[in-house]
Parts: C-alpha cells; structure tokens; sequence
C-alpha cells in the first residue's frame, strides 16, 4: 500500500486519463461494472475514502432514472418492462443505457477522486512540470482555496441575516427574495474585491513579472511510477481487446 | 435586574476534528453588568459565544438565556434579545448603503418606515457615522464597520450585547467612543458579554474579567 | 543617501471629486524607518499605493507630483525591477496568503523572479529564521492566527529581498506577542540597512521611528 501513497501525481493524472477515456469506449455493462469496482480498489489503495465517494454516488440514482425513462419513453426498440396505455414508461434497452451512463459517470467520479489522495501542492506541481502553462495552474490552485472561502462568506451572512430576526421559513416568497438579494450582493462583491487584492499580492511578489519561473521542488517519477503506468496500458488494452 | 441573564450549565463541546474545548463548563453572566473573557487565539472564546447564541449546540449541558433553553429558541428569536457582534464586521453587513444596513430587515418585513428611518439615522449619528449614511459600505475602514455593525444591532431592542474582539482594528479614538458606547448602553441595563485579548480594554469596561485557557476558567479579576 | 524621494505629489481616485493628497514633498533616507500616520481616508495608504507604483498602474485616478527611487525616477523602472526594490505588505493577511504551507507561500515570491533552487534554499532558511516562523515551515496558513498569518504575509515578502518595505497598517489584526515580534524584524531590517515605510494609526508602535509624517 506504501507505494501507491507515494504515487507521483503525474502518474495519477494519467490513470484518470486512461480509465475515464475506457468508460466512455466500453458499452457493455459488466466491463463498465469491473472497470468500476478497479477504480474503488485503486482509490482506497491510495488512501482516498471509498466510501465517501460511494455514499455521495448515491445521489446519481435520479440520473439513472431520468435517462432510463427518457431513453425508453424516445427510443422505439427494446421491450416493455413499464407500460401506461400505449406509452412505454420503461423499457430493457432503456434501462439498460440509464445504466450504462451511470456506470460510465460512477467510473469518471471514482477515478477522479485518486486526484484528492495527493495534496495540492503536489498536484500543482505536477501540473507544472506536465509543461501546463503556469497562469493557468495557479488559477485553478486559487479557485480550489477561494471556493470554500465563498461558502464560508454565505454561510456567516446567512446566520447573521437569521439573527436579525428573519425567519426563512415564515416570510412570504417575496421577501424571502429581497432577502436574498441582500445575500448575494455583498458576497458577489466581497469577492471581486477580495480576488483584485489577492491579485495585487500575487503581482508583488513577481507574479508574470517574466516569462518563466523556476520551480524549488522537483518530483521524480520512481520506478513504482512506471511500473503503475505500464499496468494500467496493459490492463487497459485487455479491456478493449475484450470488449 | 441582578439576576443572571446566561446562565452555561455544564456544558461539552468539541469540534468534528475530535478536539475537546468545553468539558463541563458552567459560567453565569449576569444581565446588568458587563463581563469580559480574556483568552489567547484557540483558548475557545469564539466558539463559546456561538454556544450561548445557540449558533452551535452543545453536546452535553444547556445554556439558558433569561431563563429560557436555548435549545427551544430559534436565532432569529436569540437575535432579538441578544446583539451579537463578529469578529469580523463583514459578516454581518450587507446593506446597499449604511442607512440601508440599519433599516433593511425593517423595510422587509413591511414596519413603519418613518419611524425605523428616525431611528437608525439617530444611531448613526450616536455612533459617530452619521455623515457616512449614503456610502457603500465595503469601502469603510474597519472602525467604522465595527461602528455600523454595532448600530444595527442596537436597531432591535437588545437586552444584552456579545461582542468578539471589538476592539481589533480600532484606533485609540475609536476604542475611547467604544468604551464610552459600552458604558452608556450598560446604563440603561443593557449588559454584554465581551471577548477580548486587549487586557487595557478589558480594564477599562469590565465588571468582572474572565481567564479563559483550554476550555477553563483560570481566574476572575475584579 | 536618499532611498526615497517624493516631489509634489498629488492624487485624486478615478471617480472622486476629491483630491486625496494634495502636494506632498517628503525625502525617506535610506536605512531609516518612517512611519505615517493620520486619520481614517487622510491618504496613508493612498501614498504608500504611489510609493510602490500601484498608483497609477493598478489604481486609476488622476496623478500628478513625482517620485524617485534610489535617484531613478519610479515611472521608469519595469515591473521586475520595482518587484526587487519595493516590497509592500498589506493589512489583509487573507488575500495575501494562498498556498497550502508556509514553504510554498515563501518560495513562490523567489520562483516568480526565476531564482536557483539552492538561492531559493539560503534565502528561505535565513527569512525563516529572521522572521522566527520556523517551527511553522510545513502548516497551513490557514490554520494560524492572524498574528502568525501576518510575519508569514511579511517573511513572503522578504524573500524577494527588497531595498525598501512598505507595510499598510500590518499590525491590525495581531495580537501583542506577534506585535512585538514584527517590530524586532523590522529593527533588524534597518540594522540591515533596509528602509521601511510603515503605515500606522497607533501611537504606541510609532515610538521608535526615525521620522514621522502626518497626513
């Protein structure tokens, strides 16, 4: 288990690359469901939280039953197993492309999460030395801290609106919309603010003040690396051979 | 009213993380006189504020508000008897202008404008920040968000005050017209709680001044 | 020597009829700690803003006056230069603070300006040091007080080894201890003979300033 916690994050970018690209070229069901059950093994070798993931996977279940009823109700083939007069409510094939798509979303969800097992440092890193260009792995490194800041901000406004007396659940709908109004303003602009400034900050310090930088870390990819890679196109290539 | 208005009985709390603030807490705070909590950064001053406002439950224990478990009230209903005042102004400024921040929860609930209007511009003007009523307020400097936070709880007719680290951020001046504020509304049998690390201040407005280090009481200065 | 030298300045913000600073002359000499001080919107951190270029680069408005850095006038000195001379910490240590330790928040300043791996290494070790954050080296920013949050905000800073420092009332949101801590760097840093410019509207922190304008 040791190894896979040191896995590069190189490494693990291009197993979500691999396995995320497989769920979309296989169609059969049961590799789809293998394919599936790999990632969750993969993932908790790497020391993510399978079942975290498992458990907000269940929300997904409304898309398979949307899919599935549109998929029967617009698609002709495939025989009834719901029927409400002459429409067909919910047929085999139908259920069976629901299925297929949650399979392929579960397998892209799963996989993804490897992602989260490495720390952002070592993911922007990784990113960097993939030759991404800098601007825009700094932007997404800004986006993951300042997302949780704006639920924080609403969080604080919204209690502190409840303790002015506002009771959500009593007023009437069009007050509740001012009310919200009242919440949404201050945070969209608390926001631009707070990102001119930080910004302003990241300039000072030499941001894009040349055209390159230099990095003080360096990762290596170590022999456990490629031997991950290798398998992961092996196994890869079995999987469509035996489609 | 010499009784105490808090009254913390017993209480644990600890945050998701497994780290252990309160274990059997108990404090009570008496609602005309104004107590201070002096503590270091992680010593549980915040958390303890949002455990009597009932923002955070405790796991075991109650806290009691005027005699009343606070488990059976909701914020809203805490928020007319108690003003709390954050840390950090922002958080509870959200008017399009200062006077709006004053009458905006009023103006919602449809109440008689004339008299709210009369009302808030009154306590700009006693808090110093009359001449500010038509600005926006996030270009206002930190003393004068402290200000307006503070006047707008005083727009509901509070019984008691809470108020975290009032004084950061203000300059000499300002924590003077804070000081004298305090006093004042103390006068009329408004009592408050306040949590701070500035011992000058805690010296110059409080009755009874709290020790607070992981999650006990060490000492009471008078 | 004169580090820094301002010469009628004046500066009125884009949408204000107001003109914030009115025609102020000032020489900083260099290894000297001024401070600045004076009432809320009296244009403390509007000069600062001029001093580091930010006005009129980033903050539009309308300017007139000069400045001259080490002799040079300030308008003519490009970005990599100003970055390398003027350092300037903010009152915020939330915006200024984004990285996931305080190592990487140190080196991103260094690595910015394509410094070497082992220039890196020195510069980090004796900011981390003069700052006395080492025992902080490997946590989360976020995790600290705003105390903490404000030496890591100025150690950043340092790591880009500027001739002159400008700080906009760092001290607001720190507690004593932290206070005093940051006052002693920056006595180091004049030892040093670095100049440091610091907004401030406490009397107490100003005592030991070279020099004092009030605006």
């Amino acid at each position: 288990m040791k190894p896979f916690r040191e896995l590069d994050p190189r490494s693990k970018i291009f197993y979500v690359a691999l396995v995320s690209t497989l769920a979309v070229l296989l169609n059969k069901l049961l590799p789809l469901l293998i394919l599936l059950m790999g990632s969750f093994i993969i993932l908790y070798l790497c020391g993510g939280n399978g079942i975290n993931t498992l458990y907000r996977l269940r929300k997904l279940i409304f898309i398979l039953v949307g899919i599935s009823i549109i998929q029967s109700i617009f698609n002709n083939d495939g025989k009834a197993l719901i029927q409400l007069g002459n429409i067909m409510i919910l047929t085999d094939y139908g259920l069976f492309r629901g299925l297929q798509f949650l399979l392929r979303l579960s397998v892209i969800i799963v996989s993804s999460s490897i992602l989260l097992t490495s720390t952002n440092r070592d993911l922007t890193q990784g990113l960097l030395q993939l030759r991404i260009p800098y601007e825009i792995v700094f932007m997404l490194l800004i986006s993951a801290k300042f997302l949780p800041l704006l639920r924080d901000e609403f969080k604080n406004k919204a209690l502190a609106m409840e303790l002015t007396g506002i009771d959500f659940k009593k007023v009437s709908l069009e007050k509740k919309l001012t009310a919200y109004k009242y919440l949404l303003l201050p945070v969209t602009v608390n926001s631009l603010l707070k990102s001119k400034e930080m910004a302003i900050a990241m300039e000072v310090r030499g941001f894009r003040s040349m055209d390159r930088r230099t990095s003080f870390r360096e990762l290596k990819l170590r022999i456990f690396d490629y031997l991950f890679i290798f398998l992961s196109v092996v196994l890869g290539s079995l999987f469509l051979i035996f489609k | 009213m010499g009784d105490d208005y808090i009254q913390i009985g017993d209480i644990s709390f600890l945050y998701k993380k497994g780290k252990t603030i309160f274990d059997g807490f108990s404090l009570n705070l008496p609602g005309d006189k104004i107590s201070v909590i002096l503590g270091d950064n992680g010593s549980g001053k915040t958390t303890l504020t949002k455990l009597i406002m009932g923002i955070l439950k405790p796991l075991d224990g109650n806290v009691f508000i005027d005699r009343k478990n606070n488990r059976d009230l909701s914020l809203g209903e805490v928020g007319k008897s108690i003003g709390y005042l954050f840390q950090n102004p922002d958080h509870q400024i959200f008017g399009t202008s200062v006077l709006d921040q004053l009458v905006w929860s009023n103006n919602i609930l449809g109440e008689d404008r004339e008299y709210y209007t009369e009302k808030a511009n009154n306590l700009l003007n006693e808090f110093g920040i009359l001449d500010l009523k038509d600005r926006y307020p996030f270009y206002l400097s930190m003393g004068e968000k402290r200000m307006l936070a503070l006047a707008s709880v005083m727009m509901r007719d509070i019984r008691y005050l809470i108020l975290d680290e009032p004084t950061s951020s203000l300059d000499s001046e300002r924590v003077d017209i804070l000081i004298d504020k305090l006093k004042y509304l103390n006068g009329k049998g408004i009592g408050a709680l306040v949590i701070t690390h500035d011992f000058d201040f805690a010296k110059a407005i409080g009755h009874r001044i709290f020790h607070l280090e992981d999650g006990r009481i060490k000492d009471e200065t008078i | 020597m004169i580090a820094v030298s301002i010469k009628n300045l004046g500066f009125k913000y884009e949408k204000s009829d107001t003109w914030i600073l009115k025609d102020i002359s000032l020489d900083i000499n260099k290894g000297e700690i001024t401070v600045i001080t004076g009432g809320n919107g009296s244009g403390k951190t509007t000069l600062l803003r001029c001093i580091r270029a930010l006005i009129p680069n980033v903050y539009k408005g309308e300017l007139v006056g000069n400045i001259r850095i080490f002799n040079q006038d300030l308008e003519e000195m490009d970005p990599l230069e100003l970055v390398k001379t003027i350092g300037i910490v903010f009152q915020n240590p939330e915006t200024q603070l984004f990285s996931s330790t305080v190592e990487d928040e140190l080196v991103f300043g260094a690595e910015n300006i394509c410094l070497k791996r082992d220039e890196i290494h020195k510069r980090l070790n004796s900011i981390l040091e003069l700052t006395g954050i080492e025992h902080l080296r490997h946590s989360n920013p976020n995790n600290l007080s705003g105390g903490e949050q404000q030496l890591i905000a100025i150690a950043a800073v340092l790591m880009m080894d500027p001739e002159i420092l400008l700080l906009d009332e760092v001290l607001s949101w720190v507690d004593k201890d932290n206070r005093s801590k940051i006052l002693d760097i920056l006595r180091s840093l004049k030892d040093k003979g670095k100049t440091i410019i610091m907004v401030d509207h406490i009397e107490e922190n100003i005592r030991f300033a070279d020099g004092i304008l009030r605006i």
